[in-house]
């Protein structure tokens, strides 16, 4: 029994250390690549991240062949021949912001700077997005953010028989709503 | 003459056919498919505990996997099963509102998309149910 106090203290650090860390294995990740001759549009619903509020910080974790496109050649092409996903499977993200996210009310926190890195097809760089974070009503969190990404500075190169078909940069859509 | 022509011709329409057909090529379609692989959920998670490489004979590869369900995360289109703590099963919705409940035992076909070492899981995608 004396063990008792300490224990509920216990327990009320593990809710709050629950709350603090907020994590989604269903975010969304897609992207655009629009030129006259085609349009390419693929997404990703199994994109994994974790949003720390304490310490500001999100990490997102994207397994490339989890990409789905229109056309499965579209697919086939994006994996073999440009993003090369079975040696370079993911593409990661981790950032940090500095605006105070308060989890107790519902509010939109329009325009969040997070500056981070981003490692993709082997090359690592750096990558500054604005981002929207919404404190919804049922607790539940949403980030929305939106940046191009240029295959030229991750050495993806696009074969000069294609080049009119894909765009030299790639608009990045996250969608991610942590529980 | 004329044959060199009709022989042209018909080259040109083949390549234009057979090209067409790879552009519109469908999607695999994993319910029809055989699987490449079965394995059980423990026994699979093992194997990726045991070889850090093991990704690789596995990618695009159909697997099937019967374990149970740790957690349901439900999203807009599709949603996410976890079987056993370490195997992530992406399936679209309709799927998923089958009656499916934490606890229960299932048999998955999927995709192997990759290994997520943010949350140490194997990832299928286009999953579907089989029992």
């Amino acid at each position: 029994m004396k063990h008792f106090p300490s224990l509920i203290l216990l327990l009320a650090f593990n809710v709050i250390f629950a709350q603090d860390k907020l994590i989604t294995r269903t975010a969304k990740a897609s992207f655009f690549s629009e030129t006259p001759v085609e349009n390419i549009y693929a997404e990703n619903n199994q994109v994994a991240s974790i949003l720390l509020l304490p310490k500001k910080t999100v990490a997102f974790n994207v397994l490339l062949k989890s990409f789905k496109f229109e056309k499965a050649l579209m697919e086939e092409h994006f994996n073999e021949k440009y993003v090369d996903s079975e040696k370079y499977p993911a593409a990661k993200f981790k950032g940090t912001f500095n605006e105070d996210i308060d989890l107790t009310k519902a509010k939109t926190y329009a325009n969040v700077e997070i500056k981070g890195q981003m490692i993709f097809h082997g090359v690592t760089k750096p990558l500054n997005t604005i981002a929207e974070i919404i404190v919804n009503e049922d607790k539940t969190v949403t980030l929305k953010s939106k940046f191009p990404i240029n295959l030229e500075a991750y050495n993806i190169e696009v074969p000069a028989l294609v080049k009119d078909k894909i765009a030299p940069e790639i608009e990045v859509i996250i969608d991610a709503t942590y529980k | 003459m004329k044959r060199a022509i009709i022989t042209i011709s018909v080259v040109i329409i083949a390549v234009i056919c057979y090209a067409t057909y790879q552009y519109n090529k469908p999607q695999q379609d994993v319910l029809s498919s055989n699987s490449d692989y079965s394995f059980s959920a423990i026994q699979l998670i093992e194997k990726f505990n045991q070889d850090a490489n093991a990704s690789t004979p596995l990618f695009d590869k159909i697997i099937t996997v019967s374990g149970k369900i740790s957690l349901i995360e439900e999203s807009t289109n599709t949603s996410i099963l976890i079987l056993n703590d370490g195997i992530k099963c992406e399936i679209k919705n309709n799927d998923a509102q089958q009656n499916l409940t934490k606890g229960m035992s299932v048999k998955i076909k999927g995709v192997f998309s990759g290994y997520d070492d943010m949350f140490n899981e194997i990832a299928l995608v286009k999953c579907v149910i089989i029992e």
